[in-house]
């Protein structure tokens, strides 16, 4: 590309162009995200409620940090994928803020569980029911939104249910609100990379 | 009447630039280089222009020991631009 004076037929195909291909290039497949977050979280719930079941030992609990380690390893490489890609959009920037900050509310929540008695699960689900429904209206996706309203509406019965049933409502709660909309969105990423 | 357009935009290279900055909240100059398949002397020359208008704000940072220039646009960058995309289409419409 030069430093040439273009005709108005050319500047605007030119415009058009060059969003397209930038938008098209910047398109990430934001399913991956929801899918690592949902199966690590379903997966750590359901051996956390089968180590309990099974055993009674609530030093099981402690599983629920690997959730935690995954998500810092996983999020720390995708940062640095993203900064090698060279730019950032609004929408990047804006997601990154909504689960840095309800992120860090979980985590601050889960220490202060160790010490005090919280309804963690119910307000777990809350937050990130609150992130899901946030980024379905960012990423103009309304499953995810849907599923996002789904996981808030049902956040109570965390609290009403007793015993390690919780546990298996708060598994469900996160395949119903990360996992399906996860793959739905990694669809639809893979269907507009083909077109 | 037309609309005189912008003579800063009305070149391909800058006008790709803004096209691409006006998507994104910033791109870096490898990235910008990239897209535009330009050289990077001429890109170099260009953003200049377009800083030196107000159009664009560039900032030369480090990304570990390698510098980095990274290019946003300004409200006046998206003035400008909104209102060249408004020009152009009384140029087509009237045709």
């Amino acid at each position: 590309m030069k430093d040439r004076k273009l005709n108005e037929a050319e500047s605007l195909d030119l415009i058009a162009t060059m969003i397209r291909q930038t938008r098209d290039r910047l398109t990430e497949n934001n399913g991956r995200h929801f899918l690592v977050m949902g199966y690590t979280t379903v997966a750590v719930s359901l051996a956390v409620w089968l180590g309990l079941t099974r055993t009674g030992d609530h030093r099981w609990n402690w599983l629920w940090f690997a959730i935690l380690l995954v998500w810092l390893g996983y999020s720390s490489a995708n940062g640095w994928f993203r900064a090698a890609r060279g730019t950032r959009t609004y929408v990047d920037r804006a997601i990154g803020c909504v689960w840095g900050t309800l992120g860090a509310a979980s985590f601050i929540v889960t220490l202060l569980a160790l010490f005090r008695p919280i309804p963690i699960l119910f307000v777990i689900v809350l937050l990130m029911g609150a992130g899901s429904m946030m980024t379905g209206l960012l990423l103009r996706f309304h499953p995810l939104t849907g599923t996002g309203v789904f996981a808030l509406l049902l956040s109570p019965f965390c609290v009403l249910l007793r015993g390690p049933e919780t546990i298996l409502l708060f598994a469900a709660i996160f395949a119903v609100m990360m996992i399906v909309p996860g793959h739905l969105l990694s669809c639809r990423f893979r269907r507009s990379k083909k077109a | 009447m037309f609309q005189a357009l912008d003579p800063l935009l009305h070149s391909e290279l800058r006008l790709a630039v803004m096209s691409i900055l006006v998507g994104v909240e910033q791109a870096d100059f490898v990235f910008l280089r990239t897209e535009t398949n330009a050289t990077a002397g001429n890109l170099s020359v260009q953003l200049d222009k377009l800083q030196k208008a107000g159009y664009i704000a560039i900032e030369k940072t480090f990304k570990g020991k390698m510098p980095r220039t990274v290019c946003r646009i300004t409200p006046a960058g998206i003035a400008a631009f909104e209102a060249y995309v408004e020009a152009l289409k009384g140029y087509i419409d009237a045709r």
